[in-house]
């Protein structure tokens, strides 16, 4: 009857009419693939979060390390998205510089979302709400987990170096703000360029550092604790002798970061040409061969 | 028709009774037509009728709540706007997670004030920071101030929360966790397999894809960034995010679409299909009532759709919505349930029209190539449906939310031919997430690639110069006057067609 010559006829054609559009989209993706296929140069990006800090390090090796998540869980997920390739789910190594909310929120985000193989953290006593979620999530994924302290140092390969420089062995006690002192400062070295990560650290901690000759001096400095005015003390700036340095700050933030001597004060050393921050120049994202260092920023209206 | 009638009479019934009060004995006027049956024995069958709809109509007046409910020392919006209070109770719903904060629907038990405890009774909302995360069933002791919900700009927060009976609400409180899993079962069990499902899609895509996804599939829209939420409303698309009934609407179409393109002039199988597809979709967003009342009307739709009557489907949308008004009233007030309705009629009394149009169309362009003609009624067909839910529904959204897109027809249609892609890819990334996450997140790679289409024809859309005009405030009777015009067009349509005894294509083709 007709029902027959009806059904059947469409079930022929159908694999002839699907394998055009299969194809189609094997060969999109594998394009899409290939064009986000990360190059071999480095990587390190002052992600826009909001008030908070948020690094990622991508290295030629294809390691990803993200150093703190910031405030909002919405943000870094789109921002790390946006660095990524679409195929790549794997952190590599996560650092929690500090326990407060501003470093860690982001971070329960971003554990429950990729893989994330190892993690960092100064493991000083502080409880909020938060930090407990991440302590728990790590052990719920069975993360490795380690401790920070000064003088620990990770190879990530092609001779580029992460040396930990704090907390010292003996953590702060007494200081103005011990949680902010005990943070996490990393330094990344790849042949003649070097990035210094300094988390929330105040003077107290940037005296001691300078006093016990670490090797300080780095290209580009994430200025301390957004721009407070207790950090970044001339002497401290003297020493790191950077070309380049980044403000990690919201904009119209309630703190009043950045502090306008601090801003004056990188200005007057630097030239304003040479002071990001991501609050006016949006994710900033630095790239290097070793050699030279390029910038790419992102142009942010007037959005708060 | 005269349960079309009568469901509207309902209905009409239970606006009046927000509006007005009467007293309860003008429902005997009701009775007043049937004194009349002796006297016009000609026209029995009206005043029957007649007589109905005036009881349904003073019935429905009735049955709306006037009065509002007792307040004593027992109830939780007694204490509100005084002292801090500690209150034990239980989250009764979904934790409604938004960006950085999250609310939680806490039902109380007892109140201690003073030291003194007492039972109470009444439902308040907890603003909570994100994490720690709570789930439905937590019992949890709360510490903080009960606050008459403040309207915020001119949106009246109060009266939106008192119709899904919530009169209080906590900022930031301090909470201690009791127990947890004191919920009821099946609840329990579904809303951890939702968050489950969304889990596995925010492990296997990147943002806002992974978020897109969990909106379009999930109905969970907490994730999407308010930007590209904002892309939507202007192109017009936002309904692609809320899963309301135009979004059970497409869904059913295109299975249908796909069906009569396999199982041929089948109709019984495809029918059995888009119903099991809908169920199945429904049990998968978490049996929210927005989704329910949605699916109830698709799948009503799709029975008259089985049985070849267009009128009916009608009448059975008029009637769905009765009861469900008459459950609840206050959904009558609420946007989505409007649209849903509007949408859903729509496509009852404008889809066929356009349909048969764009095939006739389809068919002199195309003539005798057959594959060619059934892709070209694909088209057209998706067109028909965009084409019929946007005039059902432009009006309602430019008052209720002040846009009216100019991309919507073109952007929708866009859109659409990746919702089917998105939904099936997405829900396999979701599904197979829970058991092999590596394999889903390979799959994920193809919902990806749909995802960021839909993202590209929004963002493409958005950008264009004028797609989409921002309205000021529109008076509701302008609103009421194009719903008018377009029953009255709709009425000369339906009669010209009767008159040249034109059938539709569609009841056409079920001969």
């Amino acid at each position: 009857m007709k029902m027959a010559g009806d059904t059947v006829k469409p079930r022929l054609s159908i694999p002839r009419k699907w394998l055009i559009p299969a194809l189609l989209l094997v060969s999109i993706l594998i394009w899409a693939a290939v064009l986000t296929m990360p190059d071999d140069k480095l990587h390190v990006s002052f992600l826009d979060v909001g008030q908070g800090d948020a690094i990622l390090i991508q290295t030629p090796g294809h390691q990803n390390i993200l150093i703190d998540g910031g405030p909002d869980p919405q943000k870094i997920n789109l921002e790390l998205s946006k660095k990524l390739p679409f195929w790549d789910r794997t952190i590599d190594l996560m650092v929690s510089t500090q326990p407060q909310a501003d470093h860690v929120t982001g971070l329960v985000e971003v554990l429950r979302r990729y893989k994330v193989k190892q993690v960092l953290e100064p493991g000083v006593p502080y409880y909020s709400s938060i930090y407990y979620e991440w302590l728990n999530l790590i052990k719920d994924e069975k993360t490795k987990h380690d401790i920070a302290i000064a003088g620990q140092e990770i190879d990530l390969g092609d001779n580029i170096k992460i040396a930990v420089l704090n907390p010292p062995s003996e953590l702060f006690q007494g200081t103005s703000h011990d949680v902010d002192n005990n943070g996490v400062v990393l330094k990344l070295t790849w042949g003649k360029v070097s990035f210094l990560f300094t988390a929330d650290i105040r003077d107290e901690a940037e005296f001691e550092l300078v006093s016990q000759r670490a090797s300080l001096r780095s290209t580009v400095l994430k200025v301390a604790h957004h721009g407070s005015k207790t950090s970044t003390s001339p002497q401290f700036l003297s020493v790191v002798g950077p070309e380049v340095v980044v403000i990690s700050v919201g904009a119209d933030n309630s703190f009043g970061h950045p502090n306008s001597e601090v801003v004056e004060r990188l200005i007057s050393r630097l030239g304003v040409e040479n002071v990001y921050r991501t609050d006016r120049n949006g994710t900033i994202e630095f790239i290097t061969d070793g050699e030279s260092l390029w910038v790419k920023t992102e142009d942010i209206s007037n959005e708060s | 028709m005269w349960l079309l009638y009568i469901s509207c009479a309902w209905v009409a019934g239970i606006f009046l009774g927000s509006k007005a009060s009467l007293p309860s004995a003008i429902i005997i006027s009701g009775l007043a037509p049937f004194l009349f049956i002796p006297l016009f024995s000609n026209h029995k069958n009206y005043l029957i009728v007649a007589g109905f709809c005036l009881l349904a109509f003073f019935g429905g007046y009735l049955c709306y709540p006037s009065s509002p409910p007792q307040i004593d020392e027992h109830s939780l919006c007694f204490y509100n706007d005084k002292e801090p209070v500690q209150i034990q109770g239980l989250i009764s719903d979904e934790p409604d997670i938004r960006g950085k904060f999250c609310f939680l629907t806490f039902s109380a038990s007892e109140i201690n004030i003073e030291g003194i405890k007492k039972e109470a009774s009444g439902t308040a909302l907890l603003r909570v920071p994100r994490y720690p995360a709570f789930r439905y069933g937590d019992v949890l002791q709360v510490t903080g101030e009960l606050e008459t919900p403040a309207p915020f700009n001119d949106f009246d927060y109060k009266s939106y929360l008192a119709r899904q009976g919530i009169h209080s609400i906590i900022y930031y409180p301090e909470i201690e966790v009791i127990d947890s899993g004191k919920g009821l079962k099946p609840l329990q069990w579904l809303y951890s397999l939702r968050e489950n499902l969304a889990n596995s899609l925010a492990r296997a895509l990147p943002e806002p894809q992974g978020s897109l996804a969990q909106g379009i599939l999930l109905g969970m829209r907490a994730n999407i960034p308010d930007s590209l939420n904002q892309s939507f409303s202007r192109t017009g698309t936002a309904h692609l995010l809320a899963i309301s009934g135009l979004h059970i609407g497409i869904v059913i179409a295109i299975v249908l679409s796909f069906g009569i393109l396999i199982f041929g002039r089948q109709r019984s199988i495809y029918i059995w299909l888009a119903l099991i597809v809908i169920w199945l979709y429904v049990s998968l967003t978490g049996m929210r009532p927005p989704v329910i009342r949605a699916a109830i009307m698709g799948s009503l739709f799709l029975t008259a759709e089985f049985l070849g009557r267009q009128r009916d489907a009608i009448t059975a949308l008029a009637f769905a919505a009765a009861v469900m008004v008459g459950i609840q009233p206050y959904i009558l007030w609420s946007i989505s349930f409007q649209l849903s309705f509007l949408a859903m009629a729509g496509l009852i009394l404008l889809y066929p029209y356009f349909q048969s149009q764009g095939k006739k169309g389809a068919n002199a362009i195309f003539r005798d190539r057959k594959t060619i003609t059934s892709m070209g009624n694909m088209v057209t067909d998706s067109f028909a449906i965009t084409l019929a839910a946007i005039i059902a529904t432009w009006p309602l959204i430019a008052y209720n939310f002040h846009i009216i897109s100019l991309v919507a027809l073109p952007a929708t249609f866009f859109s659409l031919l990746s919702l089917p892609a998105i939904i099936t890819s997405s829900a396999l990334v979701a599904l197979v997430g829970l058991f092999a996450p590596l394999v889903a997140q390979i799959l994920g790679w193809l919902a990806w690639l749909f995802l960021s289409y839909l993202l590209l024809v929004i963002q493409v859309f958005d950008t264009l110069p004028y797609s989409s005009l921002p309205v000021a405030a529109i008076p509701a009777w302008q609103v009421w006057v194009y719903y008018a015009g377009l029953a009255v067009a709709i009425a000369i349509l339906n009669h010209r067609k009767k008159s040249s005894n034109l059938l539709p294509k569609l009841s056409a083709e079920s001969k």
